[in-house]
């Protein structure tokens, strides 16, 4: 792939943080091969539902992303797995007065099908959706019916529980609209949304070689939907961040929503020139409204900027407490953020990253770097900035670099060896 | 190719690393330090050259470049953790004193063809980033490899009782004595003149860069090859010609 000087003179000129910041989003995201994978699962339930035994064939009138998977922002649930949500909404022709169970269990029975067909064992019930579970993924589908009249996909969801049905009730959303709306806010920087498109390509390259499986279908050598905003990622981080503070010390609470958050980033996104300026400019803008909510003793609240009647905050939070945890850990962390923007040394930076965002990402991040670096120096030499002869960490590892860094020749170190040294007394 | 001269090794380095300045300058000698910044973290590095190591007769066992680590002392931490730093030259007298160990002699030798600017400054930022990854992990990433260690001994040449070498050497010692003398800002009389000399030595290759030396550890960096033996009352760190 040939980039030009102007691309490569940009990202060279990202600090390291940047460059790890994005090293941990591309190993917390859902990879590109497990995107198509996850392409091919949404397509494999659209056409089960509308078998010939489905009950609801020929009802299906859309089937499409939304979340997440939708905005490209999808994350790990926890730090010690690799699983994936990936949500879909599926536009059933159901009258608009449908009792909100018919309307969940009959879509579930769809999904599952007949006792011994391929999704029996694998489909759960869930309050608003029927989840399928495959391996390192849960595909959510979540039944809706079109309000006609109203905006693009505005529609209604529903609520139920079979064991709490005087608590079933039709609620207006439109996630497709957010979804839309939440792109249209934050459109990626192209030098920004090509680099990480190549390094997250880079990465699943790695690993299809690691993993030496014979059936891996080769890695694209571009893939659009992962050219991402520096907001997209700013919330990707975020929503790891979330995921292991609450994993961590908050079990029993409910987790701050997702859309919540997408909310927030989209309403502040790109008005920063760097990732970790992006990242930090979003917590400290989330944590001034939840601040000025909580001081005035009221919960935050918001909506649906395509569907008013959608309130995004109709679960989260249940009280001022949820409120006073997530304030109290998201001022944590923008101090944890100031900190790694400073001037500090590798080992406090992957301290931080692994408090952050988890041990596994960031370390891995952090060594193939410096394992990249390493390999630069011994063959074709290192680059640098002229200055301080920083090293620049986005062209690492790369063949081409900008006319603005300098390269060294390759060489190696040499030196006493440590275990003759003398001891101490 | 011709062994590049002071000038010229300061010039380019002045126009890479415009913060790097030459704090001691001979013909046959010169001192840089300037601030580095291989990741986030800054660090200030010294940078010994000895343009010359042959003179008439007589040889300066020291490489033609060091490089310390002045602020902070990548040392330091070893001492307190017990642990070895990876790809340095021990330094027995100050331990949180390590010279760096940039490029292996096997491969390749640096000589003064070469341009410190563009291969010792930017090996230094690259020693650094390996060395702050040392300390999370214990691995240094980089390329290279450690020998068993050689101790070296110092020379001790035979006396001579010959007037006219007796006399080549005093007059060796009054001429460098008054170069360096010129350096340290110090005369004097003979035995100043070897007290000036080494007090040269130890600013010019000590931790403190502020001039004042009281405080610094008295480290045997500069080694020279004689057939003849050290003056009583000087440095251990000069000798003069046969």
């Amino acid at each position: 792939m040939n980039y030009s000087d102007r691309y490569l003179r940009q990202i060279a000129n990202y600090s390291i943080v940047d460059v790890m910041l994005a090293d941990v989003a591309v190993r917390i995201q859902l990879s590109p091969t497990d995107y198509q994978l996850a392409v091919d699962h949404y397509h494999a339930i659209n056409e089960w539902l509308e078998r010939d035994e489905s009950p609801l064939k020929g009802c299906v009138s859309d089937f499409y992303p939304q979340g997440g998977f939708a905005i490209g922002a999808t994350v790990a649930r926890h730090s010690t797995d690799d699983e994936f949500d990936i949500d879909v909404m599926a536009d059933i022709a159901y009258r608009l007065d449908v009792d909100p169970e018919d309307a969940l269990a009959t879509l579930h029975d769809a999904i599952r099908g007949e006792r011994g067909s391929r999704y029996w064992l694998k489909t759960d019930r869930k309050t608003r959706c029927s989840t399928v579970n495959y391996d390192g993924m849960h595909l959510d589908v979540t039944p809706t019916v079109r309000v006609m009249g109203t905006l693009d996909k505005t529609g209604l969801i529903f609520h139920s529980k079979p064991e709490e049905p005087w608590a079933k009730k039709s609620l207006f959303a439109n996630p497709h609209g957010f979804a839309q709306w939440f792109i249209s806010q934050t459109p990626p920087d192209q030098d920004f949304g090509t680099f990480f498109e190549r390094r997250s390509l880079d990465y699943d390259r790695e690993r299809a070689i690691l993993s030496k499986r014979a059936d891996a279908a080769p890695v694209p050598e571009q893939c659009p939907a992962y050219q991402k905003s520096q907001a997209v990622i700013a919330l990707q981080l975020i929503k790891r961040w979330r995921n292991l503070a609450y994993d961590k010390r908050h079990g029993a609470r409910r987790l701050p929503p997702s859309v919540l958050l997408a909310y927030y980033v989209a309403t502040h996104a790109n008005q920063t020139k760097s990732l970790a300026e992006e990242l930090s400019f979003q917590v400290e803008s989330m944590l001034a409204i939840l601040g000025e909510a909580h001081n005035r003793g009221q919960k935050v609240s918001a909506s649906n900027p395509t569907c008013k009647d959608d309130i995004l905050t109709d679960r989260w939070p249940a009280d001022l407490s949820d409120q006073a945890v997530f304030i109290r850990e998201l001022t944590d962390f923008a101090v944890k953020l100031r900190r790694l923007r400073g001037e500090i040394a590798l080992p406090e930076m992957q301290q931080i990253l692994e408090d952050l965002f988890g041990e596994k990402p960031a370390r891995s991040a952090m060594k193939d770097h410096v394992q990249r670096f390493g390999q630069d120096v011994g063959s074709t030499g290192s680059r640098f900035m002229p200055g301080k002869a920083s090293i620049p960490a986005a062209v690492v590892g790369s063949a081409a670099a900008p006319s603005s860094v300098r390269s060294a020749p390759s060489h190696k170190f040499f030196g006493d060896h440590p275990d003759d040294l003398p001891k101490r007394r | 190719m011709t062994y590049r001269s002071v000038d010229e090794q300061d010039a380019e380095i002045r126009r890479l690393f415009p913060d790097f300045r030459l704090t001691a300058h001979a013909d046959w000698i010169a001192v840089w330090e300037g601030p580095l910044r291989p990741a986030s973290k800054t660090y200030r590095v010294r940078i010994v050259h000895f343009r010359r190591t042959i003179f008439d007769g007589w040889t300066l066992d020291n490489p033609y470049v060091t490089v310390h680590v002045v602020d902070p002392l990548v040392g330091a931490q070893m001492l307190a953790n017990e642990t070895l730093l990876p790809h340095v030259y021990w330094n027995d007298r100050n331990p949180a004193w390590p010279a760096l160990c940039l490029w292996d002699p096997k491969e390749m030798f640096w000589t003064p063809e070469m341009s410190i600017a563009t291969t010792i400054i930017p090996w230094t930022s690259e020693w650094l980033l390996f060395f702050e990854y040392w300390q999370i992990s214990g691995e240094f990433l980089g390329p290279g490899r450690h020998p068993p260690r050689r101790r070296k001994e110092c020379p001790n040449p035979p006396e001579t009782s010959d007037p006219e070498t007796r006399a080549r050497r005093a007059q060796f010692r009054n001429d460098e004595f008054h170069r360096i003398g010129r350096e340290a800002g110090v005369f004097g009389s003979y035995l100043w003149m070897a007290a000036a000399l080494r007090d040269c030595s130890q600013r010019l290759f000590s931790p403190s860069s502020n001039g004042d030396i009281s405080g610094a550890p008295r480290s045997p960096v500069i080694s020279i090859s004689s057939p003849a033996r050290q003056p009583v009352g000087s440095s251990r760190s000069v000798s003069e010609p046969a």
